[in-house]
């Protein structure tokens, strides 16, 4: 059963279209379970042994795994099944906004227009160039990209992000896809207490899910939420009127922040950095280094290292790289996370990471005991089920 | 006609050695796709005829389609199918831009040659 979103920006699907969002976020939920495990199971009970047989030893990477992979059918069948799956969750969504262009457009003027809609502000900036990591490659297999607009003032890609993750995530990223923003700003109010944030960046905020949860963990900070897309960016502000958040967003690319040195608390981020090419990853690792004051904390939410797993388990989180427009998946993940920060003028000895469970699935006391235990990896860090449990890095400046 | 696109540019992955394979397992899950959603809506009809007291099953075994219903119904037919058969048309799209970039080929070695 998928949840209409339960802000103003809701786009109603039609009995079938929504049908059609259930299946397809059913066979998202069987592949990446069901025949993950069946596929775990042939690894171990064939294609490892045959690996052993032929070269004398165990695989010793996840590269090593997926050649070993390929030569077993049901991998094909898995891959298939998941490119498919990721296909129709575009196609079972886009019609949908798609006859709801006009409405959404002009409820997000509405909201601009209607009392504490200022408490969120929109800077939109013509001139700045699409970075083409975004406007060359749909990243997920989303026809269009992130970046395109349909009409003047246009919410449509932001529509399409927002119900397609709906669909993606087969209600295991939060009420409203925002357990990663709610799971972050938690564990910091709750792992350093004696730190209160006052100006707090979110940088490729997208529609700002993840940002609207820092406003309210910390009510008395100036959130911001920066991005590339002007159409997501339009969609954020007004899903966040439409709850209430206090939060800025900018049009802005990372990699060139327009702030001065030392403007904010805590630099933060989400699944950003494996979209972005590995030059610019360390440009805006210097520009966060740049724009956090003293004692400010640069925080990631992101996959997890490959050098922190077994080799089977980077080979499945990298089957993104090869086959759903991902092609910087792999290469950040094979970074030193540690050397990223301190080539970026961070300390070593204040390099932080933790892996934690989803904050809004999660009792309160069961999550602030797992805040503290620190970071432990396993076969659920960063993998998408029931089970999944999320990875963050950074370093205090 | 959507006006936001509906497929990704450029080539599809290929997960299997046998051609046609990878075609085939689009057509039988967007096949089971639109099943689920005829088994879905029938089974929602039939409950909302039978609060309203109508017993439905016979009404649909002798009821009479007019030319009209019989012209929606084939054009919802055609794009069934052509939702079904979505991964032949992408390949044979592929196939048409190979074809023309193998033409812009040629005439380019022609006009060389001239």
């Amino acid at each position: 059963m998928i949840k209409n979103l339960s802000h103003a920006l809701s786009a109603p699907p039609t009995r079938d279209e929504r049908t059609r969002q259930e299946f397809v976020a059913s066979l998202r939920h069987h592949v990446l379970d069901d025949m993950a495990a069946a596929m775990r199971s042939r690894y171990d009970e064939q294609v490892r042994s045959a690996f052993v047989r032929k070269h004398g030893r165990q695989p010793l990477d996840g590269d090593e795994v997926h050649d070993a992979m390929l030569d077993e059918p049901y991998f094909g069948f898995y891959s298939s099944v998941r490119y498919n799956a990721q296909q129709m969750v575009f196609r079972s969504v886009i019609p949908t906004v798609d006859r709801n262009m006009e409405m959404l457009n002009a409820r997000a003027t509405e909201l601009a227009q209607k009392p504490n809609g200022e408490k969120v502000t929109l800077t939109l900036d013509p001139e700045l160039e699409i970075p083409r990591n975004v406007s060359n490659i749909e990243v997920h297999l989303q026809p269009g990209s992130y970046h395109t607009e349909y009409q003047a003032d246009d919410v449509s890609a932001g529509a399409i992000y927002d119900n397609s993750i709906n669909v993606f995530a087969f209600n295991q990223m939060g009420r409203d896809i925002d357990d990663i923003g709610h799971s972050f700003a938690n564990y910091v109010r709750l792992a350093f207490p004696d730190f209160t944030p006052k100006t707090i960046l979110d940088a490729g905020c997208t529609i700002g899910h993840n940002t609207v949860p820092w406003a309210m963990t910390f009510p008395e900070a100036e959130v911001t939420g920066i991005d590339v897309a002007p159409g997501l960016l339009r969609y954020g502000a007004a899903r966040a009127r439409s709850l209430g958040a206090r939060v800025n967003f900018r049009q802005m690319n990372c990699t060139r922040l327009d702030y001065p040195d030392a403007s904010f608390d805590v630099v933060f981020s989400s699944m950003l950095l494996h979209e972005l090419p590995l030059r610019d990853i360390r440009a805006f690792f210097r520009e966060a280094f740049r724009v956090l004051k003293p004692g400010g904390l640069f925080l990631n939410m992101e996959l997890p290292p490959n050098d922190k797993l077994e080799p089977y388990d980077r080979f499945y989180l990298d089957w993104d790289c090869f086959y759903n427009k991902e092609p910087y998946y792999k290469p950040f993940r094979d970074q030193d996370y540690v050397q990223l920060c301190t080539t970026a003028g961070f300390d070593a000895a204040r390099f932080i990471e933790t892996v934690i469970p989803r904050y809004t699935y999660t009792p309160r006391e069961e999550f602030a005991a797992e805040v503290a235990r620190g970071a432990q990896f396993d076969d659920r860090t960063g993998r998408l089920s029931e089970e999944i449990r999320w990875y963050g890095f950074g370093a205090w400046k | 006609m959507s006006r936001i696109p509906m497929q990704h540019r450029g080539k599809r992955p290929r997960f299997f050695p046998v051609n046609g394979v990878d075609e085939l397992m689009s057509m039988v899950l967007e096949l089971t796709a639109e099943l689920w959603i005829i088994k879905k809506r029938l089974y929602l009809l039939e409950r909302v005829a039978g609060q309203q007291g109508i017993a439905l099953t016979p009404g649909i075994e002798n009821y009479d389609l007019s030319e009209q219903e019989v012209k929606e119904l084939d054009a919802l037919r055609r794009q069934m199918i052509a939702t079904v058969l979505r991964s032949l048309e992408n390949e044979f799209s592929e196939l048409e831009e190979v074809r023309s970039e193998t033409l812009a080929t040629e005439l380019a070695s022609e006009s060389r040659a001239a």
